[in-house]
């Protein structure tokens, strides 16, 4: 039993880590006040962007940079509709995920004209941490992956610094307990939210990129199958901090690689009840964070300075 | 010196002129207020002060030099600080970090060093708080302090208080008035935006009363009286000498026993045990949110009490439906009129009969023309100002809401009238008129039970005074001859006494 978790703890660093960004963009997003359920899109549209600039270049870093770009796009979208023109957040959210649904397939067929032969690009090879790669079994976990997942893991100590020991944390956060307040000590809550959402859409996206060319290096539609929601799901369980999300992230992850090892090593029942797994799992998550009645910053609001 | 000049102030919103060429001036270390009804356009004219709103036309000097506030940061930058009616707070952050909010010179948070600015500032003005605690934790007159504090960290001179003790109890409304003077004579200039007379009369050096949007007269406290400064904010002579009817009380009509409620995790009400009987007013003191508004709808079938009962005439209340506690008699006047004591999209006339529909209905069909006579004939006797029955509610003052309120429940011919706040943001006039009513109801023989943070309100009008702190009656019920203020506003500050009532027992 020890030896078979072992086993599967890289798969599931792996499989944690496009959670873990989809996840801290929530972070960001809802300590400053706003609920983005558009992650999963996001995600999509980042999975399909990192291919395609690959695919164009042959070099992943232009994917992940094409991603950037286009998550930042979902993010400005969410914000012209979401904090300017007071549309609910969580309709805008919807509606970007459909949306991405849509547009992801469309262009997909568009540029690599097919609708079922398997596209590969060159995607991020593994990188393997010199000496600390080569501890027995730590190394194999922790040190043997490409460079997105050293980068997740480095943005969760950044974000922790930034939001609980800097005064623009501190100026963020309050955004998302008491807009009123940080108004009126001058704090620009309108400019924030953007500049957060946008950050969050562009995470997700980079958390699609790990889907697609930090993964299977191609990409499938609709292939985000709910890890944007699933990172809602660990924003909740992790309690909107970075810290918070890395843990719940890694769960679900685990979760995922466990499922997948038993859709090769049991093969009796249909594979699909082990996919069902995940899902399973967040679902009794959430019913069980939202028993403890700890609440969260208050996202969703619409803010809108008194008239002058 | 004059740290604020402001000259023909105008400022208008649509048709409706708030501020009329209001002239205003607050010399240095001065305190100075400034007095008038709801919606005499006080708290507008700082609001322009502060760069919330832009004036129309007029100028404004800060120390004597004229400027341009187009925003609170740049009213800051003049020196300029606001504490409002509402406290700005972050309840999840501590006291330093609420003070150090939106501050940018560093970009690290450096705790320490708020922390030693907080204590000097403490020191300098003998302002006392301990910048570790968790604002949620704070009790609303340290939450003030907190909210001054964060005024002077900005390197306030001069600064504007909105209603500042509209929420809290005699002892913390002194303590705060020993900070401002302190604040004073270290050369703040204070502004106090309030209607309370006796406050005026307290602690401020001048006064500057307006009255529908136009400035009335600027005058040193030491040269005028109460009646005086009411009849310049009112326009006429007033007289709330209301005098308390004579009414020999009769059968108890509400009891309570033992009544516990939880929201959540928290207890809101404990162990509450009174009665009221019928032609007596018994009043419910307390600082806001120690379980008034628990107990206020628990009474009336709002809220789930998981202990004890409610008895309205002898018959158990509780567990009951709204609809059944109402037959039995109650009234029922809440302290939020918009929210829940109105539709306020629906006409003066429907809201008139929403609770006894049944009597307007023929078939199933409702009776325009009987629920139309029925309004016009409320309208007249309550004297509603409207523009006929079918004006919407929401678009009433708030007097006038609160008389079509009172119109609807004392039509009902209650046993109990249960009145929460009822005259909370009304003017002079209005709260004339529902205290008048009030009475009348007592010496019509209704049970009485006024809920109410305004101890002038329990004081002129209750026969019996009860104190809540922390969901619990504290003390014994005291009669309204023989109070003692003092004594008052210790229990509502949950101060234990000697003897009488420890919990020991």
């Amino acid at each position: 039993m020890y030896e078979y978790i072992i086993s599967i703890l890289p798969q599931a660093m792996r499989l944690t880590v496009p959670i873990l960004f989809a996840g801290l963009g929530g972070v960001l997003a809802s300590r400053s006040g706003v609920l983005n359920i558009g992650l999963e899109g996001s995600m999509l549209v980042g999975a399909l962007a990192g291919v395609i600039g690959s695919y164009l270049s042959g070099n992943p870093w232009l994917g992940l940079l094409l991603a950037i770009l286009a998550g930042g796009i979902i993010g400005i979208m969410f914000d012209l509709f979401a904090l300017t023109l007071g549309a609910p957040q969580a309709v805008v959210g919807a509606a970007i995920n459909i949306f991405s649904t849509g547009i992801t397939a469309y262009v997909f067929r568009i540029i690599f004209a097919t609708t079922s032969d398997t596209v590969s690009v060159n995607g991020f090879s593994s990188l393997k941490i010199p000496v600390l790669g080569d501890i027995p079994l730590l190394g194999e976990i922790f040190f043997d992956h490409n460079v997105l997942m050293y980068l997740a893991f480095l943005l969760v100590l950044v974000m922790h610094v930034y939001l609980y020991y800097t005064t623009g944390g501190l100026n963020l956060r309050s955004c998302g307990e008491n807009s009123k307040a940080s108004d009126s000590v001058g704090i620009k809550v309108v400019q924030t939210r953007y500049i957060t959402t946008i950050l969050s859409s562009v995470l997700a996206s980079v958390g699609g990129v790990a889907l697609s060319i930090g993964n299977v290096n191609t990409f499938v539609e609709g292939m985000s199958s709910g890890k944007g929601f699933i990172a809602l799901a660990a924003l909740t369980f992790g309690r909107w901090s970075p810290l918070g999300v890395m843990l719940a992230a890694f769960l679900f992850g685990l979760v995922d690689a466990f499922q997948l090892r038993l859709q090769v090593s049991i093969v009796d029942a249909p594979y699909q009840y082990y996919q069902m797994l995940p899902y399973i799992v967040t679902i009794i998550v959430l019913v069980w964070t939202s028993q403890t009645g700890v609440t969260g910053p208050k996202t969703g609001e619409y803010f809108e300075k008194e008239t002058k | 010196m004059n740290s604020v000049v402001m000259q023909k102030i105008v400022k208008k919103f649509g048709s409706f002129c708030a501020n009329d060429n209001v002239d205003f001036t607050l010399k240095k270390g001065e305190i100075h207020a400034l007095l008038g009804e709801n919606g005499a356009g006080k708290t507008t004219l700082m609001n322009i002060l502060y760069g919330i709103y832009a004036a129309d036309q007029g100028s404004i000097f800060i120390n004597e030099k004229e400027v341009e506030i187009t925003s609170p940061r740049v009213a800051m930058s003049y020196g300029i600080g606001m504490v409002h009616q509402h406290f700005m707070l972050v309840p999840n952050f501590t006291v330093a970090e609420n003070i150090a909010l939106g501050t940018k010179e560093r970009f690290w948070l450096k705790k320490s060093l708020v922390e030693r600015d907080i204590a000097e500032l403490s020191q300098k003005y003998g302002l006392k708080i301990d910048p570790m605690a968790k604002v949620a934790n704070l009790s609303v007159g340290e939450q003030e302090r907190v909210e001054i504090m964060k005024a002077l960290y900005r390197k306030a001179e001069i600064l504007i208080l909105d209603e500042p003790t509209a929420v809290l109890t005699p002892q913390e409304t002194e303590a705060l008035f020993v900070v401002l003077r302190n604040l004073a004579e270290n050369g703040v200039s204070i502004i106090i935006i309030t209607h309370k007379l006796d406050e005026v009369m307290a602690i401020t050096d001048r006064v500057t009363v307006l009255r529908l949007g136009r400035k009335v007269a600027t005058v040193e406290t030491k040269e005028t009286t109460k009646r005086e400064l009411a009849k310049m904010m009112v326009g006429h002579e007033v007289f709330l000498n209301i005098q308390k009817p004579k009414v020999e009380a009769g059968e108890t009509i509400l009891e309570l026993n033992n009544v516990c409620a939880r929201e959540n995790d928290t207890e809101k009400l404990k162990n509450v045990s009174f009665s009221v009987r019928a032609g007596e007013i018994v009043g419910i003191a307390g600082v806001d949110g120690n379980g008034q508004s628990e107990l206020a709808r628990s009474i009336a079938g709002l809220f789930e009490i998981t202990e004890g009962e409610i008895l309205l005439s002898g018959e158990k209340i509780n567990g009951t439906s709204v609809e059944n506690i109402i037959k039995k008699g109650l009234s029922y006047i809440p302290e939020d009129r918009l929210k829940d004591g109105l539709i306020g999209d629906f006409s003066i006339e429907d809201n008139f009969i929403i609770q006894i529909l049944n009597n307007f209905t023929k078939h199933g069909l409702l009776q325009k023309k009987v629920i139309k006579k029925n309004a016009e004939r409320l309208i007249k006797e309550y004297d509603v100002r409207s523009k006929g029955p079918t004006q919407q509610a929401k678009l009433l003052s708030g007097g006038n809401q609160q008389k079509l309120i009172f119109a609807r429940e004392l039509e009902r011919s209650p046993k109990l009238l249960l009145a929460v706040q009822p005259t909370r943001g009304l003017d002079i006039g209005a709260i004339e008129y529902v205290w008048g009513r009030i009475n009348e109801a007592k010496k019509n023989g209704v049970a009485v039970l006024l809920i109410s943070t305004e101890l002038d309100e329990i004081l002129t009008l209750s026969d019996r005074i009860l104190v809540m702190y922390e969901g619990k009656i504290v003390g014994e019920p005291i009669e309204n001859r023989d109070v003692d203020i003092q004594k008052l506003g210790l229990l509502m500050a949950g101060v234990e006494q000697d003897g009488d009532f420890s919990n020991a027992s």
